[in-house]
């Protein structure tokens, strides 16, 4: 797939916080119920700890924390999405995953100048049957750390 | 002056001295003729018999003395004639002793005679001793033997002799004063039993003339008395010509009697007259005319008879009169009170009917109760069933309570079954997103697999949608569940209670049993009590029927006792002015026909009891009363 295809793309919606994001189907390795997650010291406070995934160490990012809302409480009903950008392999949990839908790309409105440091966050936002869905940028999602260095700044 | 002329204590004395004087004179012959029978015995046993006994004494001594002097004559030594000497001392000293005795019972005459000869002969017998001894010392052993072989034993033999005649004289004189002592005690006994018989005929006699003289004439007067007391005044008193007490005791009846007859006499004059005069008052009065009074003269207590009689009279003409009015008011009092009676006699006939309808309503009240006291024992039986039934229930609820857990049990199991299926669906979602995500990767080729991997999804997804229906559902049941449990926790709480009530009941209906078999028994009792009051109601029906003829009866013998009073005549009567009282004086009041069944008999009896009690106070308003 490339930028220039315009026609659509596919998405994995989800949800966290109440809210709906989405984020592009191709980085996404895998989707999983949640394990319990052995905690890592000196980590961020969005990072829940790591996971035995099929003999790879994987760190898991609560997006709830991430976005800065608080931490979520998971349960066995919660979901790991696991995304892959090519340099890092990361656990998302989320709430639930709701839907993989095809959003082209003229439906997709760039994220308003309002936000703060707003570029490489999220790609967009996509209004899909008169519901506003957040894209997601998944670099940002895999980014650790580097994320806080680029928000303080 | 005779013995019957004296007084009877001199008689007494008289004869008793008599008797004493017999007794003196008898004691006196008797004691003479004792110590006369008393001479002779001392004779006897003081002169006779001792003489006897001495002379025998004396005798006795004279022999041994020979017997000695023999013996002396013998050739003996010094010593054995010189023991001998003295025994001969001693012998003659017998002699002498027994002598002595004998001298001073000597009687003069020809004992005098024979004791005068022993002397004698004694003398010569001591002298031919001497001799004889002088002979033996001085002629020798031979010539002394000889002599006293031949003179000193002719003397003794001489003594002998006398003292057997002595002693023979003596026995005789012995024997003939004895004789003479037993023909005096003969003589003398005699005389006594003639003196005796002769004392016994004289006090016999002396009795008789005491009895004569005292007893027959007192047993005289005593039948005269009698005879007088009788009211026999012509009774002959006897002894009055005695100069005695007795003789005085007759004069003073002979007195007495004398008065009694006078007494008589005059008592028959007082009779005569007061017959005539009482005996004209009671003719008038036998011929019915109380208006009669004694007029007559008479004295003492026949004064006050006289007033008596005629006080009598007036209080009987008084009473006659009186009777008369009292029988108009008792004629016009018995047609009322045969009025009243035939009303009581029909009211009690009411009242006997009411009665019975009573026993009978009693009856069914009683029949009644009895099936009440049948039914609340069944209704017993019944709630001892619906007590059992009760406790099934609370058996039953406690099943149902365990079937509810089990249910509750079961909708647990369900809801793990259903959270199972929930993750399943989950699990199938992932998966399915999972397909996608390859399917999105296989890009073109991947196409048809998204879409069995988007329907897998929707499957997945409704299947948990119908896994939380469910668990709702069962959260649902589970919760009735709950609620049930409750309730029929309640409900056995409830049966519980019902139990106990119930139990509460059973109580209560045994109680109502035994209240209205306590209440039959107090109604069998009212029923008895009914009856009996049936009976005495009856009773007093025939009473009333019966009261109602004596009634009528009475009335007609007021009537005949009217007739019979005026026989009498009491001059002026007073009665006249009540007379024509209305024998009826009113016409009871017509009965209700149906009166008040619930009047008692008492205040009926009261009724007519008051009325009886104050016949004048009961007008006619008194029987609209009833």
């Amino acid at each position: 797939m490339s930028e220039t295809d315009t026609q659509s793309r596919q998405y994995i919606t989800f949800i966290a916080n109440g809210q709906e994001f989405a984020t592009n189907i191709m980085t996404i390795r895998e989707i999983r119920g949640w394990t319990d997650t052995t905690a890592l010291p000196h980590v961020p406070d969005y990072v829940r700890g790591v996971i035995n995934l099929r003999g790879i160490v994987l760190p898991v990012v609560d997006l709830k924390a991430r976005l800065g809302l608080g931490m979520t409480e998971a349960t066995a009903k919660h979901v790991i999405i696991v995304v892959a950008d090519g340099k890092h392999t990361t656990g998302i949990l989320v709430d639930a995953v709701s839907d993989i839908i095809t959003v082209s790309n003229t439906d997709v409105q760039p994220p308003p100048d309002v936000m703060k440091g707003g570029d490489g966050h999220i790609d967009g936002i996509a209004v899909i049957d008169g519901r506003m869905v957040t894209l997601l940028a998944t670099s940002h999602l895999t980014a650790i750390g580097v994320d806080d260095a680029m928000l303080a700044a | 002056m005779n013995f019957k002329d004296l007084s009877v204590s001199k008689k007494l004395v008289g004869v008793f001295a008599l008797v004493l004087a017999v007794t003196v004179g008898l004691g006196i012959f008797a004691q003479s003729g004792l110590s006369k029978v008393n001479d002779v015995a001392a004779d006897v046993s003081g002169n006779w018999l001792p003489s006897v006994k001495a002379l025998g004494q004396y005798e006795y001594g004279m022999t041994r003395l020979r017997a000695a002097q023999a013996t002396y004559l013998l050739p003996l030594d010094d010593a054995t004639r010189a023991r001998l000497i003295k025994n001969m001392d001693a012998y003659k000293a017998v002699a002498d002793t027994a002598w002595a005795k004998y001298k001073p019972l000597v009687t003069a005459g020809k004992e005098q005679e024979l004791a005068d000869k022993i002397a004698a002969a004694r003398e010569a017998y001591d002298s031919s001793l001497t001799k004889n001894e002088e002979i033996f010392k001085t002629e020798g052993e031979k010539a002394g033997t000889t002599y006293a072989q031949g003179e000193s034993r002719d003397r003794f033999n001489v003594l002998v002799e006398a003292i057997d005649a002595d002693v023979q004289f003596n026995d005789q004189m012995s024997a003939q004063r004895g004789a003479e002592g037993q023909s005096v005690f003969k003589s003398t006994r005699l005389w006594i039993y003639i003196a005796l018989g002769l004392a016994a005929i004289f006090c016999v006699a002396a009795g008789y003339a005491l009895v004569r003289a005292i007893s027959a004439p007192l047993t005289d007067m005593t039948d005269a008395m009698g005879e007088l007391a009788r009211g026999n005044l012509n009774a002959n008193v006897p002894h009055d010509d005695q100069q005695d007490e007795i003789g005085k005791l007759a004069e003073a009846m002979t007195a007495f009697k004398n008065q009694l007859a006078a007494a008589e006499e005059a008592k028959a004059a007082q009779t005569e007259v007061i017959v005539s005069s009482i005996g004209a008052g009671l003719d008038h009065l036998a011929k019915g005319d109380l208006t009669h009074r004694v007029t007559a003269d008479l004295t003492g207590a026949f004064a006050k008879l006289k007033e008596d009689f005629n006080t009598a009279m007036g209080r009987l003409q008084e009473t006659i009169q009186n009777v008369l009015t009292s029988t108009h008011q008792i004629d016009n009092n018995a047609s009322e009170i045969s009025t009243a009676a035939d009303d009581l006699s029909r009211r009690t006939e009411q009242q006997a009917a009411s009665l019975e309808e009573t026993a009978a309503a009693l009856e069914e009240i009683t029949a009644t109760v009895k099936k009440t006291a049948s039914n609340a024992k069944e209704a017993s039986h019944s709630v001892v069933g619906a007590k059992d039934a009760a406790e099934n229930g609370g058996r039953v609820v406690e099943t149902a309570v365990k079937a509810m857990d089990a249910i509750s049990q079961s909708s647990k199991q369900i809801t793990d079954i259903i959270g199972v299926i929930d993750e399943i669906a989950f699990q199938t979602n992932l998966l399915a997103l999972n397909a996608g995500v390859e399917a999105a990767r296989a890009g073109e080729a991947g196409k048809g697999f998204a879409v069995v991997a988007s329907e897998v999804r929707s499957l997945a997804q409704r299947s948990s949608e119908a896994a939380k229906q469910i668990k709702a559902l069962i959260n649902t049941s589970s919760e009735h569940v709950g609620d049930g449990v409750k309730y029929v926790g309640e409900t056995g709480t409830a049966l519980k209670r019902i139990v106990d009530q119930v139990i509460q009941i059973n109580a209560l209906v045994g109680e109502m049993a035994q209240a209205a078999e306590q209440q039959s028994t107090g109604i069998e009792q009212v029923n008895t009590a009914v009856s009996q009051m049936d009976q005495v109601t009856q009773q007093n029906a025939a009473m009333v029927e019966e009261s109602t003829a004596a009634a009528r009866n009475m009335a007609g013998e007021t009537k005949v006792l009217t007739e019979l009073i005026g026989f009498f005549s009491v001059g002026e009567t007073s009665h006249v002015a009540s007379a024509p009282r209305p024998v009826a004086r009113h016409t009871p009041a017509p009965l209700p026909v149906k009166r008040p069944a619930a009047k008692p008999v008492a205040k009926v009896a009261a009724a007519a009891g008051g009325r009886a009690s104050a016949p004048a106070s009961a007008g006619d308003g008194d029987w609209t009363e009833f």
